[in-house]
Protein backbone atom coordinates (compact mmCIF):
# COMPACT_ATOMS: atom_id res chain seq x y z
CA UNK A 1 0.00 0.00 0.00
CA UNK A 2 0.89 3.41 -0.75
CA UNK A 3 1.53 6.37 1.51
CA UNK A 4 -1.22 7.82 0.59
CA UNK A 5 -3.44 4.98 0.47
CA UNK A 6 -2.53 4.39 3.65
CA UNK A 7 -3.54 8.06 4.47
CA UNK A 8 -6.70 7.55 2.55
CA UNK A 9 -7.20 4.50 4.71
CA UNK A 10 -6.78 6.29 7.90
CA UNK A 11 -9.18 9.28 7.00
CA UNK A 12 -12.08 6.67 5.87
CA UNK A 13 -11.41 5.15 9.58
CA UNK A 14 -11.58 8.30 10.77
CA UNK A 15 -15.40 9.32 9.34
CA UNK A 16 -14.69 11.11 6.08
CA UNK A 17 -17.02 9.79 3.09
CA UNK A 18 -14.10 10.65 0.61
CA UNK A 19 -10.80 11.46 0.39
CA UNK A 20 -8.33 13.49 -1.81
CA UNK A 21 -4.59 14.95 -2.09
CA UNK A 22 -3.93 18.32 -3.61
CA UNK A 23 -0.43 20.30 -3.98
CA UNK A 24 0.29 23.11 -2.66
CA UNK A 25 1.66 24.17 -6.14
CA UNK A 26 -2.04 23.41 -8.14
CA UNK A 27 -3.86 25.73 -4.98
CA UNK A 28 -1.32 28.08 -5.35
CA UNK A 29 -1.87 29.05 -9.26
CA UNK A 30 -5.77 30.06 -8.32
CA UNK A 31 -5.55 30.85 -4.34
CA UNK A 32 -4.25 34.88 -3.49
CA UNK A 33 -1.18 35.52 -1.43
CA UNK A 34 -2.25 35.57 1.72
CA UNK A 35 -4.65 32.83 1.79
CA UNK A 36 -2.26 29.95 0.60
CA UNK A 37 -1.54 26.86 1.99
CA UNK A 38 2.28 27.88 2.21
CA UNK A 39 0.90 31.17 4.20
CA UNK A 40 -0.52 29.12 7.31
CA UNK A 41 2.26 26.50 6.90
CA UNK A 42 5.82 27.08 6.08
CA UNK A 43 7.24 25.34 3.51
CA UNK A 44 3.63 23.24 3.05
CA UNK A 45 3.70 21.26 0.19
CA UNK A 46 0.83 18.99 0.15
CA UNK A 47 -3.38 18.77 1.43
CA UNK A 48 -4.83 16.39 2.19
CA UNK A 49 -8.53 17.12 2.13
CA UNK A 50 -11.44 14.87 4.15
CA UNK A 51 -14.73 15.38 3.15
CA UNK A 52 -18.27 14.39 4.41
CA UNK A 53 -20.91 15.57 7.34
CA UNK A 54 -23.40 15.86 4.36
CA UNK A 55 -26.95 15.73 5.54
CA UNK A 56 -28.70 12.30 5.77
CA UNK A 57 -31.55 10.99 2.92
CA UNK A 58 -33.87 11.59 5.33
CA UNK A 59 -32.49 14.96 6.60
CA UNK A 60 -33.60 15.91 2.96
CA UNK A 61 -37.01 14.70 3.52
CA UNK A 62 -37.83 16.49 6.92
CA UNK A 63 -40.88 17.58 7.58
CA UNK A 64 -40.41 21.39 7.99
CA UNK A 65 -37.22 23.79 6.89
CA UNK A 66 -35.86 24.39 10.01
CA UNK A 67 -35.30 20.89 11.11
CA UNK A 68 -33.03 20.18 8.14
CA UNK A 69 -31.04 23.78 8.57
CA UNK A 70 -30.79 22.40 11.88
CA UNK A 71 -29.33 18.72 11.79
CA UNK A 72 -28.20 19.48 7.59
CA UNK A 73 -24.29 20.19 9.22
CA UNK A 74 -22.75 19.87 11.97
CA UNK A 75 -18.80 21.94 11.68
CA UNK A 76 -17.46 18.89 14.23
CA UNK A 77 -16.71 15.60 12.27
CA UNK A 78 -14.69 17.00 9.36
CA UNK A 79 -12.67 19.05 11.63
CA UNK A 80 -11.92 16.36 13.83
CA UNK A 81 -11.05 14.01 11.62
CA UNK A 82 -8.44 16.53 10.51
CA UNK A 83 -7.10 17.58 13.77
CA UNK A 84 -6.57 13.53 14.47
CA UNK A 85 -5.16 13.18 10.63
CA UNK A 86 -2.49 15.81 12.19
CA UNK A 87 -1.42 14.04 15.07
CA UNK A 88 -1.25 10.81 13.02
CA UNK A 89 0.56 12.07 10.32
CA UNK A 90 2.97 13.71 12.49
CA UNK A 91 3.64 10.51 14.77
CA UNK A 92 4.03 8.23 11.39
CA UNK A 93 5.62 10.45 9.02
CA UNK A 94 7.34 12.94 11.21
CA UNK A 95 6.37 15.91 8.86
CA UNK A 96 5.27 18.88 10.34
CA UNK A 97 0.80 18.62 9.69
CA UNK A 98 -1.70 21.39 10.36
CA UNK A 99 -5.53 21.07 10.51
CA UNK A 100 -6.65 23.55 7.72
CA UNK A 101 -7.95 26.60 10.00
CA UNK A 102 -11.57 26.03 8.90
CA UNK A 103 -13.42 29.47 10.27
CA UNK A 104 -13.23 32.83 9.24
CA UNK A 105 -10.34 34.56 9.23
CA UNK A 106 -11.74 38.32 9.24
CA UNK A 107 -15.63 38.81 8.82
CA UNK A 108 -16.65 37.07 5.50
CA UNK A 109 -13.23 35.91 4.40
CA UNK A 110 -12.11 32.38 4.81
CA UNK A 111 -8.32 31.39 5.41
CA UNK A 112 -8.33 29.71 2.51
CA UNK A 113 -10.90 28.47 0.18
CA UNK A 114 -11.97 24.75 1.14
CA UNK A 115 -13.59 24.97 -2.37
CA UNK A 116 -10.65 25.15 -4.41
CA UNK A 117 -8.57 22.82 -2.03
CA UNK A 118 -11.36 20.19 -2.76
CA UNK A 119 -11.30 20.68 -6.44
CA UNK A 120 -8.02 20.66 -6.40
CA UNK A 121 -8.23 17.54 -5.02
CA UNK A 122 -10.46 16.29 -7.36
CA UNK A 123 -13.39 16.14 -5.04
CA UNK A 124 -15.62 17.47 -6.93
CA UNK A 125 -16.48 20.78 -9.15
CA UNK A 126 -18.09 23.90 -8.88
CA UNK A 127 -21.76 23.97 -9.89
CA UNK A 128 -24.33 26.58 -10.58
CA UNK A 129 -25.78 26.09 -7.15
CA UNK A 130 -23.40 28.96 -5.74
CA UNK A 131 -20.24 27.35 -6.36
CA UNK A 132 -20.57 24.30 -4.12
CA UNK A 133 -18.32 21.71 -4.87
CA UNK A 134 -20.88 19.29 -6.11
CA UNK A 135 -19.35 15.35 -5.49
CA UNK A 136 -20.59 12.52 -8.01
CA UNK A 137 -21.29 10.06 -6.05
CA UNK A 138 -22.60 11.44 -2.40
CA UNK A 139 -23.58 15.27 -3.58
CA UNK A 140 -22.88 17.59 -1.31
CA UNK A 141 -20.10 17.75 1.19
CA UNK A 142 -18.52 19.44 3.72
CA UNK A 143 -14.80 19.73 3.11
CA UNK A 144 -11.39 19.98 5.93
CA UNK A 145 -8.48 18.76 5.97
CA UNK A 146 -4.87 19.03 7.09
CA UNK A 147 -1.56 21.08 5.50
CA UNK A 148 1.76 18.74 5.60
CA UNK A 149 5.35 19.31 4.52
CA UNK A 150 5.12 16.03 2.92
CA UNK A 151 5.09 15.97 -0.61
CA UNK A 152 2.24 13.25 -1.85
CA UNK A 153 1.48 12.27 -5.28
CA UNK A 154 -1.95 14.76 -5.82
CA UNK A 155 -4.90 13.37 -6.94
CA UNK A 156 -5.22 16.84 -9.14
CA UNK A 157 -8.81 18.19 -10.49
CA UNK A 158 -10.89 16.12 -12.26
CA UNK A 159 -11.32 15.81 -15.61
CA UNK A 160 -14.85 16.06 -16.66
CA UNK A 161 -17.12 18.95 -14.34
CA UNK A 162 -19.49 17.20 -12.09
CA UNK A 163 -22.23 19.80 -12.71
CA UNK A 164 -24.48 19.70 -15.19
CA UNK A 165 -25.70 16.75 -14.50
CA UNK A 166 -27.36 15.23 -17.96
CA UNK A 167 -30.75 15.72 -16.27
CA UNK A 168 -30.30 19.27 -15.53
CA UNK A 169 -28.99 19.83 -19.57
CA UNK A 170 -32.12 18.61 -20.54
CA UNK A 171 -34.29 20.93 -18.16
CA UNK A 172 -32.07 23.64 -19.46
CA UNK A 173 -32.67 22.98 -23.13
CA UNK A 174 -36.11 23.08 -22.71
CA UNK A 175 -36.95 25.78 -20.22
CA UNK A 176 -33.58 27.63 -19.71
CA UNK A 177 -34.02 27.10 -15.88
CA UNK A 178 -32.16 24.49 -13.49
CA UNK A 179 -33.74 22.91 -10.18
CA UNK A 180 -31.36 25.13 -8.20
CA UNK A 181 -32.22 28.00 -9.58
CA UNK A 182 -35.72 27.73 -9.20
CA UNK A 183 -35.26 27.04 -5.28
CA UNK A 184 -33.65 30.02 -5.37
CA UNK A 185 -34.52 32.93 -7.74
CA UNK A 186 -32.54 35.31 -5.28
CA UNK A 187 -29.40 34.04 -4.97
CA UNK A 188 -28.48 32.40 -8.00
CA UNK A 189 -28.35 32.84 -11.72
CA UNK A 190 -26.41 31.61 -14.88
CA UNK A 191 -26.24 29.89 -18.11
CA UNK A 192 -25.16 26.64 -19.92
CA UNK A 193 -24.00 26.25 -22.87
CA UNK A 194 -23.37 22.97 -25.16
CA UNK A 195 -24.20 21.05 -21.86
CA UNK A 196 -21.50 22.62 -19.90
CA UNK A 197 -20.89 25.83 -17.03
CA UNK A 198 -20.39 28.96 -19.32
CA UNK A 199 -21.75 31.61 -17.03
CA UNK A 200 -22.70 31.75 -13.02
CA UNK A 201 -23.27 34.02 -10.50
CA UNK A 202 -23.73 33.88 -7.03
CA UNK A 203 -25.18 36.83 -5.01
CA UNK A 204 -23.24 35.40 -1.56
CA UNK A 205 -24.49 38.82 0.17
CA UNK A 206 -28.44 37.82 -0.23
CA UNK A 207 -27.13 34.01 0.56
CA UNK A 208 -25.93 35.04 3.96
CA UNK A 209 -28.74 35.92 5.65
CA UNK A 210 -30.29 32.50 4.59
CA UNK A 211 -27.16 30.25 4.96
CA UNK A 212 -26.40 31.97 8.29
CA UNK A 213 -29.56 33.27 9.31
CA UNK A 214 -28.76 33.23 13.38
CA UNK A 215 -24.78 33.67 13.10
CA UNK A 216 -22.22 36.26 13.93
CA UNK A 217 -23.45 38.99 11.57
CA UNK A 218 -27.07 38.29 12.88
CA UNK A 219 -25.83 38.53 16.63
CA UNK A 220 -23.77 41.90 15.89
CA UNK A 221 -26.46 43.39 13.87
CA UNK A 222 -28.79 43.19 16.81
CA UNK A 223 -26.76 43.82 19.57
CA UNK A 224 -26.16 47.14 17.66
CA UNK A 225 -29.90 47.93 17.28
CA UNK A 226 -30.58 47.18 21.15
CA UNK A 227 -27.63 49.49 22.05
CA UNK A 228 -29.38 52.02 19.48
CA UNK A 229 -32.72 51.78 21.20
CA UNK A 230 -33.25 54.45 23.06
CA UNK A 231 -36.45 52.62 24.88
CA UNK A 232 -36.22 50.06 27.53
CA UNK A 233 -39.09 48.41 26.86
CA UNK A 234 -38.29 47.69 22.95
CA UNK A 235 -34.72 47.26 23.87
CA UNK A 236 -35.78 44.55 26.30
CA UNK A 237 -38.32 42.84 23.31
CA UNK A 238 -34.75 42.92 21.01
CA UNK A 239 -33.01 41.18 23.38
CA UNK A 240 -35.33 38.66 24.83
CA UNK A 241 -36.83 37.51 21.68
CA UNK A 242 -36.42 34.66 20.25
CA UNK A 243 -34.42 35.61 16.81
CA UNK A 244 -32.15 36.66 19.60
CA UNK A 245 -32.21 33.74 21.59
CA UNK A 246 -31.27 31.43 19.00
CA UNK A 247 -28.62 33.39 17.33
CA UNK A 248 -27.07 33.99 21.03
CA UNK A 249 -27.66 29.68 21.72
CA UNK A 250 -26.06 29.42 18.09
CA UNK A 251 -23.11 31.37 18.49
CA UNK A 252 -22.85 29.43 21.95
CA UNK A 253 -22.60 26.08 21.43
CA UNK A 254 -21.36 26.31 17.60
CA UNK A 255 -24.52 24.78 16.59
CA UNK A 256 -26.36 25.82 13.04
CA UNK A 257 -23.74 27.97 12.56
CA UNK A 258 -23.80 27.90 8.69
CA UNK A 259 -25.30 26.12 6.46
CA UNK A 260 -28.78 27.15 7.65
CA UNK A 261 -30.90 26.90 4.20
CA UNK A 262 -29.99 23.99 1.60
CA UNK A 263 -33.11 24.66 -0.74
CA UNK A 264 -30.68 25.51 -3.73
CA UNK A 265 -29.47 21.78 -2.90
CA UNK A 266 -32.80 19.83 -2.73
CA UNK A 267 -33.72 19.31 -5.75
CA UNK A 268 -29.75 18.73 -7.22
CA UNK A 269 -29.74 15.10 -8.80
CA UNK A 270 -26.62 14.53 -6.84
CA UNK A 271 -28.47 14.44 -3.66
CA UNK A 272 -31.70 13.09 -5.33
CA UNK A 273 -29.56 10.00 -6.04
CA UNK A 274 -29.07 9.32 -2.46
CA UNK A 275 -32.77 8.70 -2.03
CA UNK A 276 -32.05 5.42 -4.77
CA UNK A 277 -32.90 2.10 -2.39
CA UNK A 278 -34.29 4.18 0.71
CA UNK A 279 -37.69 3.58 2.14
CA UNK B 1 -4.34 53.39 11.62
CA UNK B 2 -5.65 53.64 15.05
CA UNK B 3 -7.55 50.62 16.49
CA UNK B 4 -11.00 51.85 14.24
CA UNK B 5 -11.17 53.16 11.00
CA UNK B 6 -12.36 56.69 10.55
CA UNK B 7 -16.27 57.05 9.61
CA UNK B 8 -14.94 59.43 6.80
CA UNK B 9 -12.52 56.26 5.66
CA UNK B 10 -15.04 54.37 5.75
CA UNK B 11 -17.47 56.00 3.98
CA UNK B 12 -15.18 57.16 1.23
CA UNK B 13 -14.40 53.75 0.69
CA UNK B 14 -17.11 51.06 1.35
CA UNK B 15 -19.00 50.92 -1.58
CA UNK B 16 -15.16 50.44 -4.02
CA UNK B 17 -14.41 47.82 -1.02
CA UNK B 18 -18.21 46.15 -0.94
CA UNK B 19 -17.98 45.93 -4.89
CA UNK B 20 -14.20 44.21 -5.09
CA UNK B 21 -15.01 41.89 -2.30
CA UNK B 22 -16.63 38.32 -2.02
CA UNK B 23 -20.26 39.82 -2.24
CA UNK B 24 -20.89 38.81 -5.10
CA UNK B 25 -19.27 35.73 -6.96
CA UNK B 26 -19.17 34.87 -10.58
CA UNK B 27 -17.82 31.60 -12.96
CA UNK B 28 -16.98 32.67 -16.69
CA UNK B 29 -17.77 36.43 -16.52
CA UNK B 30 -14.82 38.97 -16.32
CA UNK B 31 -16.65 41.44 -13.74
CA UNK B 32 -12.86 43.14 -13.76
CA UNK B 33 -11.77 41.25 -11.53
CA UNK B 34 -13.59 41.37 -8.13
CA UNK B 35 -13.54 38.80 -5.75
CA UNK B 36 -10.27 40.32 -4.53
CA UNK B 37 -8.77 39.34 -1.24
CA UNK B 38 -8.28 42.59 1.24
CA UNK B 39 -4.64 42.95 -0.06
CA UNK B 40 -5.41 43.14 -3.81
CA UNK B 41 -8.26 45.55 -2.95
CA UNK B 42 -5.90 47.34 -1.06
CA UNK B 43 -3.70 47.60 -3.48
CA UNK B 44 -6.32 48.55 -6.00
CA UNK B 45 -7.47 51.40 -4.09
CA UNK B 46 -3.77 52.64 -2.66
CA UNK B 47 -5.30 51.65 0.94
CA UNK B 48 -3.43 49.39 3.53
CA UNK B 49 -4.68 45.86 3.84
CA UNK B 50 -5.71 46.30 7.31
CA UNK B 51 -7.47 49.08 6.55
CA UNK B 52 -9.42 47.60 3.68
CA UNK B 53 -10.45 44.41 6.21
CA UNK B 54 -11.96 47.20 8.44
CA UNK B 55 -13.79 48.58 6.41
CA UNK B 56 -15.03 45.47 4.46
CA UNK B 57 -15.99 43.79 7.73
CA UNK B 58 -18.11 46.98 8.30
CA UNK B 59 -19.81 47.06 4.95
CA UNK B 60 -20.18 43.49 5.82
CA UNK B 61 -22.82 44.17 8.53
CA UNK B 62 -23.96 47.66 6.97
CA UNK B 63 -25.12 46.26 3.59
CA UNK B 64 -26.84 42.85 4.06
CA UNK B 65 -30.15 44.81 5.95
CA UNK B 66 -31.28 42.68 9.44
CA UNK B 67 -34.73 43.02 7.53
CA UNK B 68 -33.16 39.96 6.01
CA UNK B 69 -32.07 37.55 8.79
CA UNK B 70 -35.60 38.60 10.33
CA UNK B 71 -37.58 37.50 6.82
CA UNK B 72 -35.30 34.23 6.23
CA UNK B 73 -36.78 31.56 8.10
CA UNK B 74 -40.63 32.48 6.30
CA UNK B 75 -38.46 32.44 2.97
CA UNK B 76 -37.21 29.67 3.78
CA UNK B 77 -39.70 27.54 4.92
CA UNK B 78 -41.88 28.71 2.30
CA UNK B 79 -39.63 27.63 -0.39
CA UNK B 80 -38.76 24.43 1.02
CA UNK B 81 -42.40 23.58 0.88
CA UNK B 82 -43.18 24.34 -2.40
CA UNK B 83 -39.88 22.18 -3.20
CA UNK B 84 -40.89 18.80 -4.03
Amino acid sequence: MSVEQEIKVKCLAMGARAVGIASVDDINRFAPEGHRPDDLLKKAKSMIIVAGGEPSAGAWHAGTHRTLASIGYNRGPMASAARNLSVFMEDKYRHFTIPIPSGNKDGHQPYISLKLCAEMAGLGTRSMAGGIILNAEFGLLFFNGVITTMELEPDGELEEPVCPAPSCVDIWEKKQTLPCFLSCTDCLSGELKDGKIHSMTFRQDRCYTRAQSNSQDSLQQMLYEAVKEPNAERRKAILFGSHFARTARTVAYSSEVSAQCFNCMKRCPYVLQQNDGMR
Amino acid sequence: MSEYVSIELYEKYKQQVWDLSLAIQTLGIDRGNECLSDAEIGERLGLETKVVTEIRCMAECDFIPMQGYFDAEERKELRFKSIK
